[in-house]
């Protein structure tokens, strides 16, 4: 579903970015992507989504070159971030249906998704509101549904946890578990990494760049182990 | 004291982006921090050139006395053109609000801070008035050491008066608006009426309405101090002091200033957090039911949501429609005039059916939104580049908005021509293509100029809307080759003048269609 080839990128002036990463997502993984803070998730995340050009390697989702026709590999992701900076101009209901005008929603479709999400995540009422009314954590709902009403084979989230409640985290979890049980895939940054530990098949550990460990979950925490001691032991202290 | 020394500090530190400059690493940002450096230096020169000349123009026909006064009226005039639009959101922007509020800062300091942040600003447009006019003054006339002292002070009192009154009226624009809940269109109202009305204001005390010849317009100039008198009595009593050196004279006019900044800087300070309060509070009805969906094209959708931008940024909007309002209240008041008054007062020197089209695409093209476009994408830009929409169909959208927006003021002003020039065929083919055409290559070459030129991490949009460079370039490519064609068009020979204006207008669009594509071509993560 994702294929990531010797993704290198980086930015001006700094010796900042992802270098020679290779990364590969399957269809129904679960995939976690953890790291220290500025090793390079978000910019591998963002080179993905086609946010951020890069200058070394290839990016494949659903077989698709993201170089080559990024069109045609967004129709295909949905990319929340960790801020969702929305446009606070628009009312909720207005930017999803932008997004769905953007995927070509017919009416019934969107309005049919609208409502599910919006009333599993409980803003049904505040979508008649202007965003820059919405606390974080309501724009950070909006941006799921958004990213949920078309679909996507492959989600790709920046730290999708920060700023939800308890209930709309498990909310989440479960709209997660259901793309991958569907033959869709998730790949996902987070700091939390107990979360990451239940929830995932798959993870990758970044450091200054570089992955440093990637495989599935029962490979890579062995029986009387944890995700952090191997985060620590890999991921900060090596 | 110290509490303003520190905000001040803050405040100046954002300076036409300095501590950007000296900080960031990436050396295309610096590039371009030095290229707009370049431009507003070029400006600046040429601003110079123009006082100065002025000012000895003013010399050479005997009337010196008047210097000061002009100078005066000139520098206020340009100030509060400016600080109109953005008084109001300098003194209560909401930028950094919470960490104010948080820390035990009084309100009082930052309403100081940020009106003395503007009056920096405003005394170097003071200066780049006063200085050359100054100067070439001193030349021609050679006063005595008490001028220069007296021009000095003034330079430093002059901003205060217009700032003042910019304050005031943008202290309540702010809080009539903050009470409605389109608070941004509220405010875009407001301003453009309040400008509108100074201007058609100024044209009457002007006795423009009643007509005018070059010889009235020479008796205008002996009147000025007796106009000056009527309409900003300040500039006649520095004009009295640095002219007669009556130190009284100025005196009161730094008194005058001085009072008025204190009761401006009172009035903000006293509603500051009430004003803020308001504006960051919104309507929240939270009544919402799903009912039936609009669904639109994809361009479709990107027009709305590009309207929908525009109009939720006062500053946006007050800085670029301007241009086509003046536009219209031209075609207007030529009608009113009557188009026998204005050839028989310049028709001996100028061709005015020729250039009226040139005239009237520069005045109307003035500050497109295109040329800022991208850069008010800001840090959303992120949803744009995520979802599967095409650069065409980007771009498309904010090309289709300036010019929907422009379209109502167009028609409206080239009807009102039709009616005051009674043209031929021919002259109004010209009417209305020259403009057309110079209006479709300003708002192409916009986009060019914002794709080469962009910034997507600012704080404030008056930083984008008035002082990024793609501004200054792709705002002023309409006027600028406006104001070319149509000097070129004065020296062609008569009998040429329509093959050449056909010319002109062919190579525009070839222009616009080239740019277009490049414009296209563009690579959206590369932005």
């Amino acid at each position: 579903m994702l294929k990531i080839n010797n993704l290198t990128k980086k930015y001006p002036g700094s010796d900042k970015g992802v270098s020679d990463l290779t990364l590969h997502v399957a269809p129904g993984d679960l995939y976690a992507f953890i790291g220290h803070n500025g090793a390079g998730k978000t910019t591998a995340l963002k080179a993905v989504c086609g946010i951020h050009a890069f200058e070394g390697g290839d990016i494949f989702v659903d077989g698709i070159n993201v170089k080559e026709d990024a069109l045609s590999a967004k129709r295909h992701m949905a990319y929340i971030p960790d801020n969702p900076d929305l446009f606070e101009y628009l009312t909720g209901i207005q930017y999803l249906n932008f997004v769905g005008d953007v995927f070509g929603l017919p009416e019934k479709v969107r309005r049919e998704r609208i409502k599910r999400y919006a009333e599993a995540f409980e803003i049904t009422e505040a979508l008649g509101d202007l965003i820059s009314a919405y606390s974080h954590g309501m724009k950070q709902k909006l941006a799921i549904i958004s990213a949920f009403i078309h679909e996507p084979k492959l989600l790709v989230l920046d730290e999708p946890f920060v700023g939800l409640d308890p209930k709309a985290s498990v909310v989440l979890k479960g709209l997660m578990r259901d793309l991958c049980e569907s033959g869709g895939a998730v790949f996902f940054s987070t700091h939390v990494l107990e979360v990451a530990e239940r929830l995932c098949s798959k993870v990758a550990i970044i450091k200054d760049g570089r992955l440093v460990v990637s495989g599935k979950m029962e490979e890579i925490v062995k029986e009387g182990s944890s995700l952090e001691s191997i985060f620590m032991e890999v991921g900060v202290n090596a | 004291m110290r509490e303003i020394r520190t905000l001040l500090l803050l405040e100046l530190r954002s300076f036409f982006g300095i501590n950007k400059f000296r900080h960031t690493k990436d050396r295309k940002a610096k590039n371009r921090y030095r290229l707009l450096a370049a431009v507003w230096i070029i400006l600046i020169i040429m601003a110079f050139s123009y006082v100065g000349g002025f000012v000895y123009g003013l010399c050479s026909l005997g009337m010196a006395e008047i210097v000061p006064a002009y100078l005066t009226v000139f520098a206020s005039a340009l100030i509060a053109a400016v600080g109109i639009f953005t008084a109001g959101q300098r003194i209560f922007g909401q930028n950094g609000y919470d960490i104010l509020a948080s820390l035990p800062i009084k309100s009082r300091s930052v309403v100081i801070s940020r009106f003395l942040a503007l009056y920096a600003e405003e005394v170097l447009l003071s200066a780049i008035i006063m200085l050359p006019g100054i100067t070439v003054y001193g030349l021609c006339e050679e006063p005595d050491f008490a001028f220069y002292a007296a021009a000095a002070v003034a330079t430093l009192f002059i901003p205060m008066i217009p700032m003042v009154l910019c304050t005031l009226l943008g202290t309540l624009i702010m809080a009539v608006s903050s009470r409605m809940k389109n608070k941004s269109v509220v405010q875009s109202v407001l301003l453009v009426l309040l400008v509108v009305g100074i201007v058609v204001g100024s044209v009457s005390v002007g006795g423009g309405a009643n007509g005018f010849t070059v010889e009235m317009l020479a008796e205008l100039a002996q009147n000025m101090g007796a106009i000056f008198q009527s309409i900003y009595p300040p500039a006649v009593w520095l004009n009295r002091a640095m002219i007669q050196g009556n130190m009284l004279w100025l005196g009161l006019f730094v008194l005058v200033s001085a009072a008025a900044a204190v009761l401006a800087v009172f009035v903000a300070a006293k509603c500051f957090h009430a004003v803020v309060w308001r504006l960051r509070s919104f309507t929240a009805r939270h009544n919402y039911k799903i009912g039936k969906m609009q669904s639109r094209g994809i361009l479709s959708a990107m027009c709305f949501r590009e309207a929908k931008r525009y109009f939720a940024s006062s500053i946006y909007v007050t800085n670029t429609i301007i241009g086509p309002i003046l536009g219209a209240i031209m075609a207007i008041a030529l009608c009113i005039v009557g188009m026998d008054t204005l050839e028989n007062a310049i028709s001996d020197y100028i061709d005015v059916r020729s250039v009226l089209p040139f005239v009237f695409s520069a005045v109307f093209c003035m500050m497109n939104t295109t040329s800022t476009a991208i850069s008010m994408e800001g840090r959303q830009f992120w949803v744009i580049k995520s979802l599967p929409i095409s650069v065409k169909t980007w771009l498309d959208s904010k090309i289709l908005l300036n010019l929907f927006l422009m379209l109502p003021f167009y028609v409206v002003a080239e009807t009102a021509f039709a009616i005051a020039l009674k043209p031929s065929a021919l002259e109004l083919l010209w009417l209305i293509f020259i403009p057309a055409c110079v209006i479709l290559f300003s708002v192409v070459f916009g986009i060019t100029a914002n794709l080469k030129f962009h910034s997507f991490d600012w704080e404030r949009e008056e930083t984008v809307v008035k002082q990024s460079l793609s501004a200054t370039l792709g705002g002023f490519s309409g006027f600028l080759v406006s104001a070319v064609l149509g000097i070129a068009a004065l020296f062609v020979p008569h009998r040429y003048a329509d093959i050449a204006k056909g010319l002109e207008c062919i190579i525009m669009l070839a222009a616009a269609a080239i740019l277009y594509r490049r414009n296209n071509a563009a690579v959206m993560n590369e932005l």
